[in-house]
């Protein structure tokens, strides 16, 4: 038996769909019969002594992986207190599982640079997109490896029982079609441009044929790197206003749902006939709300954007249906043709597709089976060890240290070094 | 009162929008007010939600067309008997909680409504999962624990097996000229540990609060007694506008409203008119008058005058 050091953090992540990836990946390390795993915490809230037991309790073991399984907070101080006790010893394997909040941290990711000379580490991104980015991140020699964050079929499946009782608590007939979001409702997801859009859609019809039901809570995270910061609320009053604008037979059809928990989003995506999600989001590695409603079978409307562009089912003809995105001189821009054209695509009542299929080919690729399979593929190969970033992810960190707001100039348009970096989110970067 | 609040809304320039974020000197703002964090944290709606002691500018009063006043009955108490006689050129109308109205001048009526908050979708004390108590563990807030002790019997209803968690943010002693030693908390939280038995209470702190994105199944149950030093709770705001029910909101719409808008998924407020009420301003008026040299603010009496008069009368939902 391998011992394997899996360090998270025992107290729940606020982002919800991080609590679900830590929690899943750890099933998807426990799938390997020749690991004992051994559970560490480190949170926000450990203190200078319970790092140092964690440590010791560690370097006692000898693992031989340590995996950081969580992304908060950054294992810099974890590490650093660690390795001082291996001293000259060698270290074991590192691997990281990387989040879309990489990019928030690359301080950290700097300093932790030369603690990791010469180990061998391996560095696990979540999506095709995510691995173009972090690629940029990293020297000549060394490039990170794709697993996606996995899906617990036991949660998520198709299952068309649940269909008619969540239609029946909608108050929605069988001829009616229902598109739905599951998330945050904030700006960079884009929720102001589906109302708009969708209700120019339903605004072309006679007789409207379809609903959308929006899950989740507002909050104020803006776009702060491009230079937009909201105050609490102010991104709810913005589609509030959009909406209370619309005609009374489109808002009819437009519902704010509120967060529910995870386990009712199963019925949800059952009863739903598509999943929109439009985000632009600077940490959007993967979609792990997406990866959910795929696993139930649902067809989806995705902005072509970071971890998004990696849910693809080429086997199933309108199981995603992708909306153009490109860097635009102050904004991340989404195509409100190709999301009416999408949005259009699946009004028809008659459109039926093999939801059972798009849920076992996506539970294919992003089944905790899956992942395990890709963690065993990650471990049998060995890469270079560890010798330093990328000169960009040096040059980030050292120009974050001079301002905040680095990738928008002084008319608030879009830098060089941002698009350097976010290429990687768009097609044909 | 109507085509003000409308043409307010419809033009959206408030203080709290980021935009406007840098007109305001913030470390012109009373210490308190970071004393009393994250009550006081702010937060947008197009009717200008804003403490008036922090209005330090007459540019400020004059920036929105209407003031969603946050202040509680204290501070407020202070603003109208410094402020009576010009505040009709001020320039605002001011949206209050319905617990301050005793305080305003009779004559200056038609520039005062009142806000009330409704959730439609609110849980019951008996439907949560989860219960949040919360309040600042201070005399000035929470009153005499034999009061807050009746006040509380309400929670031995709770159903087995729902959770507790206890926020209590400990902070400086709000409104006391002299900081004194106190052993309220620990009191406090012998009393809930006593009304109570057997349940774990699960406390927590402000940043575990602050961050956390749902709320759905809590009910937030606010330990204050009145609304003496904040009548509009950045708290209430954040557990209700991330899905939670705050236990004092008003499950319908009051049937007066003339205005309103939502706050988030799960809550809105409500503009109605002024009600009935006896003033009490011209004693607060006499008050200051024969005691020139007191800080009302600070000024014990004038707050337990303040506070059996307000607590005379029926309090509003």
């Amino acid at each position: 038996m391998q011992k394997v050091a899996c360090v998270f953090s025992f107290k729940k992540s606020s982002w919800i769909s991080c609590q679900k990836i830590v929690f899943n990946l750890h099933k998807a390390w426990d799938l390997n019969p020749d690991f004992e795993l051994l559970n560490y915490n480190y949170s926000q809230e450990s203190g200078a002594t319970e790092l140092a037991q964690t440590a010791q309790e560690i370097f006692k073991q000898r693992p031989a992986l340590l995996v950081i399984l969580d992304h908060k907070p950054h294992p810099f101080l974890f590490l650093q207190t660690l390795f001082k006790l291996y001293g000259q010893n060698p270290k074991p394997r590192i691997v990281f599982h990387i989040f879309g909040d990489f990019t928030l941290y690359y301080q950290d990711w700097e300093k932790l640079a030369p603690l990791l000379l010469g180990c061998q580490v391996d560095f696990v991104v979540a999506s095709p997109r995510q691995k173009i980015l972090l690629d940029k991140m990293l020297a000549p020699g060394h490039s990170a490896r794709v697993c996606p964050f996995p899906v617990d079929p036991r949660e998520f499946h198709f299952d068309p029982k649940d269909r008619a009782p969540q239609r029946k608590a909608w108050g929605i007939k069988d001829s009616e079609r229902a598109f739905v979001f599951t998330g945050r409702l904030t700006r960079q997801k884009r929720i102001h441009s589906l109302i708009r859009a969708f209700a120019d859609v339903l605004g072309e019809q006679k007789i409207p044929t379809a609903h959308l039901f929006l899950y989740g809570n507002s909050d104020n995270i803006g776009d702060p790197f491009l230079g937009i910061w909201e105050s609490q609320g102010e991104y709810f009053r913005k589609i509030d206003r959009i909406y209370q604008e619309l005609p009374g037979k489109v808002r009819e059809r437009i519902h704010f749902m509120g967060n529910v928990p995870n386990e009712e989003l199963r019925a949800v995506y059952q009863a739903a006939d598509v999943l929109v999600n439009l985000s632009v989001h600077n940490d959007e590695d993967f979609g792990m709300s997406v990866a959910e409603a795929q696993a139930s079978g649902l067809p989806c409307i995705l902005s072509d954007w970071g971890g998004l562009a990696g849910f693809e089912l080429p086997q199933v003809a309108g199981a995603t249906c992708y909306v153009g995105v490109k860097i635009g001189k102050r904004s991340k821009v989404i195509s409100l043709a190709d999301t009416r054209r999408c949005l259009r695509s699946h009004l028809d009542p008659g459109t039926k597709l093999d939801r059972r299929k798009i849920s076992q080919l996506a539970l294919q690729r992003h089944g905790i089976e899956a992942a395990h399979r890709k963690i065993e593929e990650i471990l049998r190969e060995k890469q270079a060890p560890f010798a330093k970033f990328s000169p960009l992810l040096d040059r980030i960190a050292y120009k974050s240290k001079l301002t905040s707001t680095l990738y928008v100039n002084q008319s608030r348009e879009i830098t060089n070094l941002y698009r350097e970096i976010y290429s990687s989110y768009v097609r044909n970067s | 009162m109507y085509e003000i609040v409308k043409a307010q809304f419809e033009d959206g320039k408030t203080l709290t929008k980021n935009r406007h974020y840098s007109l305001v000197r913030r470390d012109k703002w009373p210490s308190y007010h970071w004393d009393l964090y994250p009550l006081t944290n702010e937060y947008f709606h197009e009717l200008n939600p804003y403490f008036l002691f922090n209005l330090y500018s007459t540019e400020l009063f004059r920036f929105s067309k209407t003031v969603t006043v946050r202040d509680g009955y204290l501070n407020f108490a202070v603003f109208v008997v410094k402020n009576f006689q010009k505040l009709a050129t001020l320039g605002p109308h001011y949206l209050i909680h319905p617990d301050l109205v005793p305080l305003v001048p009779p004559n200056l009526r038609s520039h005062f409504s009142v806000w009330k908050l409704s959730q439609p979708r609110k849980l019951e004390l008996r439907e949560a999962k989860t219960v949040l108590l919360y309040g600042m563990p201070l005399v000035l807030h929470m009153g005499p624990l034999e009061e807050l002790r009746k006040r509380l019997e309400v929670l031995r209803s709770l159903r087995e097996g729902t959770a507790v968690q206890v926020f209590l943010p400990v902070r400086k002693q709000t409104f006391k000229a002299q900081e004194k030693e106190t052993v309220f908390p620990f009191e406090l939280v012998s009393l809930l540990k006593d009304l109570l038995p057997g349940r774990a209470l699960e406390f927590i702190n402000t940043e575990t609060l602050v961050s956390q994105n749902d709320f759905h199944s809590t009910v937030l149950f606010d330990l204050t007694a009145n609304r003496a030093v904040i009548s509009d709770d950045y708290v209430h705001y954040h557990v209700a506008s991330k899905g939670g029910s705050v236990h004092h909101f008003l499950k319908a719409a009051p049937a007066d409203s003339y205005f309103d808008l939502s706050l988030s998924v799960n809550h809105r407020l409500h503009v109605c008119p002024l009600p009935a009420a006896e003033s009490i301003f011209v004693e607060l008026l006499h008050y200051s008058r024969t005691n020139p040299g007191s800080d009302l603010l600070f000024d014990e009496v004038f707050q337990n005058l303040l506070g059996g008069k307000l607590n005379q009368k029926p309090e509003a939902p």
